[in-house]
């Protein structure tokens, strides 16, 4: 059993944990003190570059570690395994916790990098502050444990008094300070050694801390080879925490108890799973196979969705770090340009991963539709939120130079509300109220530590900095940018707080005690807030953007809006007469009815009004948010049109312009994909549910049987059962060879994986070679040749073979037939236009109904499709129905027709007993061959006879679903009776759920249009950043 | 500035009673079913299967009908719109949201807390997974 990988990986993190600490002093100290000595900043950028490539090691370690199937550990064994696809078992990565960290990470090394080259005078400050924060999530995935009082003192008294004495000896001495590094890690590296000899758990102990020590030895070689660069008291002072520091994990840590710190990738599965009885007889047990991606999980956007949302996250540390140094450093301005194109790219790219995340719920989870409010998706949109007002802040200050408060808040606030964010996901406390959350490690300590440190902290230095920031205006004119973009900033802030508050609530309850519900209808309660923020952002950016470009007075003003104003009112109109929007229920405003009744029977008559008041409000709510999401989308398009007709030079700017057209569209199909969603599947046959079945209790599930059509509002449709392996079939590939079969995969014409378990001695029915002392012939394994045999075995016999789907994916095809009215009112069908739609659903073990939609997309409307509930499994035989057939075979060589089975009869043995001796026992042996089509079965039922008793031994036939009874021997006619019991499985059926999405494209299109309003933006900004260093 | 920052102070602070407020009008607390029985709307309960009884889905009517137990033993049928979710038998307790219409308890959302999701704990010395069933073709007899 290999286990130095994942030595290797404890020690590369430990490395990443080290030298980030140092790294952070020295570039911070570099920083805060333009005085101090270039070591520090050397120092500083030196241990940034170790750290950065102990993180990129401990990935390849990590990576390697999974696709090589090292199910000795237990992250590949609990996130990987040998059937998934290479794409999967890359995505398995970040599947857990500490991947998820690791790839965080790695995004905050490269973006480090960046900054590194591209970050000109503000590099120092803001890779220290990263560095901060690295060594923090390094400590996430470190995986050790502090034992308490005992470990303190011994870490204190034997540590670090002597290193203290030796320290202060050695700073005074100055020179021979390489030589004391170098001495002092490598007697650490000695005493690790001998500890690891010594049987003390070396993994546990003391092997993490080796790639530190490594560490200290390569640098002070490098000094020792390099003595002109005088390090002197920096390093020294430095190096000498580092000792401490891992000095103090090393004793410190035990591998039993104490206080958990990180949890590392690289445990052994026997360390992580220490009772499991198999460990006690063999502690070098190695599993053959992993348990796997989470089904749910495999899918192409697990493979881009998290690593984007980690880069959003990572990217939001940017800002922050400018602001930090900023304000650490008492530069107060200068950050503003630096800062912009990354908090662009921060907020655009946030913004595409929860996008897709959304089209990710939407295609192919079923979640039922792109954004449910869950609290973790809430938890990435707050700091997205959060992130826009801060672009619109900066934009004010910019332009105004007002306010850069404001700014810097919410750049900082968008970060923390990152750390909230994870804290929230990983660390248990969401509980059930969120139907994707990481599971607990136990680290919510130190998560709970890491953001109230960061929060604590940058709320100190706001405060002392608070007075020297440049404030608010103190008198602006109403139509100004500033105050424009000051509102649009303050709107969006309250829109992140609701959102923000209302996902609190399991914290809430948390911290007061309290054991509040979540509101009864979570959309709706989000719908009701947010409906008011996002009519004011569509207003304010259509009117605001005008405000920007032209600084009109009032009057120019009210003329240039004129024409997009009567457009989106135009258009408004238009929809909700050619739509007939007021006849149709709208999604959210589906209980005020009740809750005024509710009111008006109960309530004051302050409350009754107030109920009026709102419902009233509420009912015109989606058609002014309609006008205002027209009107942004209108206004914004006309001022793209000029920019870019004006000149080159503006052509640039359009960022700002395409964001808003895209945010307005995206509103508009938010508008009717939301709240005009119509469910189709509605049973049309009340009869069918009993004549007791009140109407409003009839659920949105329709039932299915294979064959028979049904009808629903505007289609009929049709189930014609599950969909099998289609050919032609690929390449066969061997997934596993076991002692008596050899499992093989390939993928159908669909592409879709499945598996066949193939006996071995069909291989050896083709390789069959008598060995030298006639035993019988080693099974074979399968070679080219043999499996291009096989495969064209498979691919002729598909339906009888009917492989298992690879992943459990089955697929369920259903046939909708659209309805129309004729010109004389009947219905009639239009069998041109039917189209099928195959949902995919897999009964999986422990997750019960896995279901995947399927989707018709039309310009108009989407058709949202996916099976919520199929049969039981096949275990089940209670419901089985049995069909026997009597056949009479006449004698050895007989054989007969009979249904699809073709019956040869080889020969009849007495397996036992004597013929002439009846009064004992005798049994007679059938040997049939039951052919179906070019597959024969063999098939041996025994009859047993002692005097007048009779028995059979029936032979059953799997594949067939068939038994044979041996009933017996009619003497007379010279003939054996054979009973075929074919078992007829109960017709299949599924219920469906199907959702009519009406404009949903524009959800996506406007989600586009905004991300490349962004990506102009940053672009624009950088260069412009580019362009002034060029000047500089 | 000064009255301007107290009345930012105060629209602020508006703004936050509002939303706690809107929370606590739409929120209600976790309660049991006899009170239930009593409730105008909807109400959450946390409760238990009563294992001993039967939990099935009617694919045809499109309920799912099954006996909840809450935390002070009142037992009571319930009628869920939807398929039995995922895993309910080994749920710890289950969180069901609804009202009273007669003697069943409409239930309008099902919330399972399960124990430990998606963590593997246990290790079949086998490994995972077993081959699957195939005919066996050609086997020689």
């Amino acid at each position: 059993m290999r286990t130095w990988p994942g030595e290797l990986g404890f020690a590369l993190v430990d490395a990443s944990l080290v030298a980030a600490v140092v790294a952070a002093i020295g570039l911070l100290v570099a920083w805060l003190q333009p005085t101090a000595p270039r070591a520090w900043a050397r120092l500083g950028l030196w241990a940034f570059g170790v750290h950065t490539a102990a993180t990129l090691g401990v990935l390849v370690v990590l990576l390697a570690l999974i696709v090589t199937g090292q199910y000795q550990y237990h992250y590949p064994w609990s996130h990987a395994s040998n059937s998934l696809e290479l794409r999967f078992v890359v995505a398995s990565l970040w599947e857990g916790q500490e991947g998820s960290f690791l790839i965080w990470m790695v995004w905050h090394t490269l973006l480090g990098l960046a900054i590194w080259r591209w970050g000109g005078s503000w590099r120092l400050g803001v890779l220290g502050v990263i560095a901060t924060l690295q060594a923090v999530l390094a400590s996430m995935i470190l995986g050790v444990y502090l034992s308490g009082a005992l470990a303190t003192v011994l870490f204190g008294a034997g540590v670090l008094i002597p290193l203290g004495v030796v320290a202060g000896r050695f700073w005074r001495g100055g020179h021979r300070l390489e030589t004391a590094a170098l001495g002092v890690a490598g007697l650490l590296l000695g005493t690790n050694l001998v500890r690891g000899m010594g049987g003390f758990g070396a993994r546990a102990l003391g092997t993490w801390a080796y790639g530190l020590e490594l560490l200290l030895l390569v640098a002070a070689a490098a000094l020792a080879l390099r003595r002109t660069h005088r390090l002197g008291w920096p390093l020294g002072t430095t190096l000498l925490l580092a000792l401490v520091v891992s000095l103090g994990w090393v004793l410190a840590s035990t591998p039993l108890g104490g206080w958990k710190v990180g949890s590392s990738p690289f445990l052994l599965l026997r360390e992580a799973l220490p009772d499991t009885p198999v460990f006690a007889q063999n502690p070098d047990f190695v599993p053959a196979d992993g348990t796997g991606l989470n089904p749910l999980l495999q899918n192409y956007w697990m493979v881009i969705h998290p690593p984007t949302l980690f880069l959003g996250f990572a990217l939001t540390l940017v800002p922050f770090a400018y602001v930090v140094a900023a304000l650490l450093k008492g530069e107060l301005t200068g950050w503003v340009k630096p800062a912009s194109p990354w908090a662009l790219a921060a907020v655009g790219v946030l913004g595409v991963g929860i996008l897709m995340g959304g089209y990710w719920a939407y295609e192919t989870l079923n979640f039922g539709g792109y954004w449910n409010w869950d609290p973790v998706e809430n938890a990435s949109l707050v700091p997205w939120l959060t992130g826009v007002a801060a672009l619109h802040a900066l934009l004010a200050y910019r332009h105004g130079r007002v306010n850069l408060r404001l700014a810097a808040t919410l750049l900082v606030a968008t970060f923390v509300l990152v750390l909230y964010s994870t804290f929230l996901v990983r660390s248990g406390i969401l509980g059930e109220a969120s139907v994707h959350s990481f599971t607990d490690l136990g680290l919510s300590g130190q998560l709970l530590l890491l953001l109230l440190g960061y929060l604590g902290f940058v709320s100190i230095l706001l405060a002392k900095r608070w007075r020297e920031l440049p404030a608010p205006p103190t008198q602006n004119p109403l139509l100004s940018r500033e105050t424009f973009l000051l509102l649009a900033a303050t709107v969006l802030t309250l829109a992140a707080v609701q959102v923000a508050f209302a996902t609190s609530l399991p914290v809430i309850n948390a911290v007061l005690g309290t054991n509040a519900a979540p509101p009864p209808h979570v959309p709706r309660y989000y719908y009701h807030w947010q409906v008011w923020f996002a009519l004011a952002i569509g207003l304010l950016s259509a009117v605001g953007q005008y405000v920007f470009w032209q600084r009109s007075e009032r009057g120019r003003l009210g003329k240039a809006l004129f024409g997009p104003f009567v457009v989106a009112a135009g258009l408004t109109v238009v929809a909700m007469v050619a739509l007939k929007l007021s006849d149709r229920p709208f999604v959210f405003n589906e209980t005020y009815q009740l809750h005024l009744a509710a009111v008006s029977e109960q309530g004051s008559g302050l409350q009754t009004a107030l109920a009026y008041l709102g419902t009233a409000l509420l009912y015109v709510a989606d058609e002014l948010l309609l006008f205002a999401a027209l009107f942004t989308v209108a206004a914004n398009a006309v001022v793209l049109w000029r920019l870019i007709r004006r000149s080159a030079r503006t052509q640039g700017k359009v960022g700002g312009s395409l964001a808003h057209i895209g945010f307005g569209l995206l509103l508009v199909g938010v508008v009717f994909s939301a709240g005009y969603e119509t469910t189709v599947s509605v049973n049309l046959s009340p009869t069918e549910l009993g004549a007791d079945f009140p109407a409003e209790a009839r659920g949105d599930n329709v039932l299915l049987l294979e064959g028979q059509p049904k009808a629903i509002p505007g289609y009929r449709v049709t189930y014609a059962g599950k969909q099998v392996a289609q050919a032609p079939i690929g390449p066969l590939r061997v997934v596993r060879e076991a002692a008596d079969y050899v499992q093989v995969a390939f993928a159908d014409s669909l592409k879709v994986r499945y598996r066949v378990d193939v006996p071995r001695n069909f291989f050896a029915e083709f390789t069959a070679q008598p060995t030298a002392n006639g035993a019988a012939p080693a099974p074979a394994g399968p070679t080219g040749a043999e499996l291009e045999r096989l495969r064209t075995f498979i691919e002729t016999n598909l339906r009888l073979i009917e492989p298992e789907p690879l992943d459990g994916r089955t697929f369920y095809p259903i046939t909708f037939y659209p309805l129309r009215r004729t010109a004389e009112g009947a219905i009639e069908e239009d069998p041109s236009r039917a189209f099928t739609l195959t949902p995919e659903a897999e009964a999986n073990e422990q997750m019960g109904l896995i279901s995947h939609p399927d989707t018709r997309h039309t310009l108009f409307s989407d058709l949202y499709v996916f099976v919520s509930s199929i049969p039981k499994a096949e275990t089940d035989t209670s419901a089985r129905r049995i069909e026997v057939d009597e056949v009479r075979l006449r004698g050895s060589g007989d054989s007969l027709t009979q249904g699809p089975y073709r019956i040869v009869l080889d020969r009849i043995a007495v397996v036992e007993g004597d013929l002439r001796r009846p009064e004992a026992l005798i049994v007679l042996q059938a040997n049939l061959r039951i052919w179906k089509g070019e597959i024969s079965y063999p098939a041996q039922p025994r009859f047993l006879i002692r005097g007048t008793e009779a028995g059979h031994q029936d032979a059953r036939i799997d594949a067939l679903d068939l038994s044979v009874r041996f009933e017996g021997v009619a003497p007379e006619a010279e003939q054996v009776v054979l009973l075929l019991q074919q078992e007829i499985k109960p017709p299949d059926y599924l219920t469906f759920k199907a959702l009519q999405k009406p404009l949903i494209g524009l959800v996506w299109l406007g989600a586009v249009v905004m991300s490349v309003g962004f990506a102009v933006a940053a672009v624009r900004r950088s260069q412009e950043q580019r362009a002034a260093r060029v000047v500089e | 500035m000064k009255t301007r920052n107290l009345l930012l102070l105060v629209a602020l602070a508006a703004f936050v009673a509002v939303l706690l407020l809107s929370l606590g009008s739409s929120v209600s607390q976790y309660t049991d079913f006899a009170s239930a029985r009593k409730a105008q709307g909807e109400v959450h309960v946390v409760a238990t299967w009563v294992r001993r009884t039967e939990a099935a889905y009617d694919p045809a009517r499109d309920e799912f009908r099954f006996y909840l137990a809450d935390s002070l033993g009142t037992e009571t049928p319930c009628v869920y719109p939807d398929p039995k979710p995922a895993s309910f038998e080994t749920a710890e307790r289950v969180l069901v949201q609804g009202k009273y219409q007669g003697d069943a308890f409409q239930v309008s959302k099902i919330q399972l807390k399960c124990p430990s999701k998606y963590q593997e704990t246990e290790l079949a010395p086998e490994g995972y997974g077993t081959p699957a069933a195939t005919p066996n073709p050609t086997q020689p007899s």
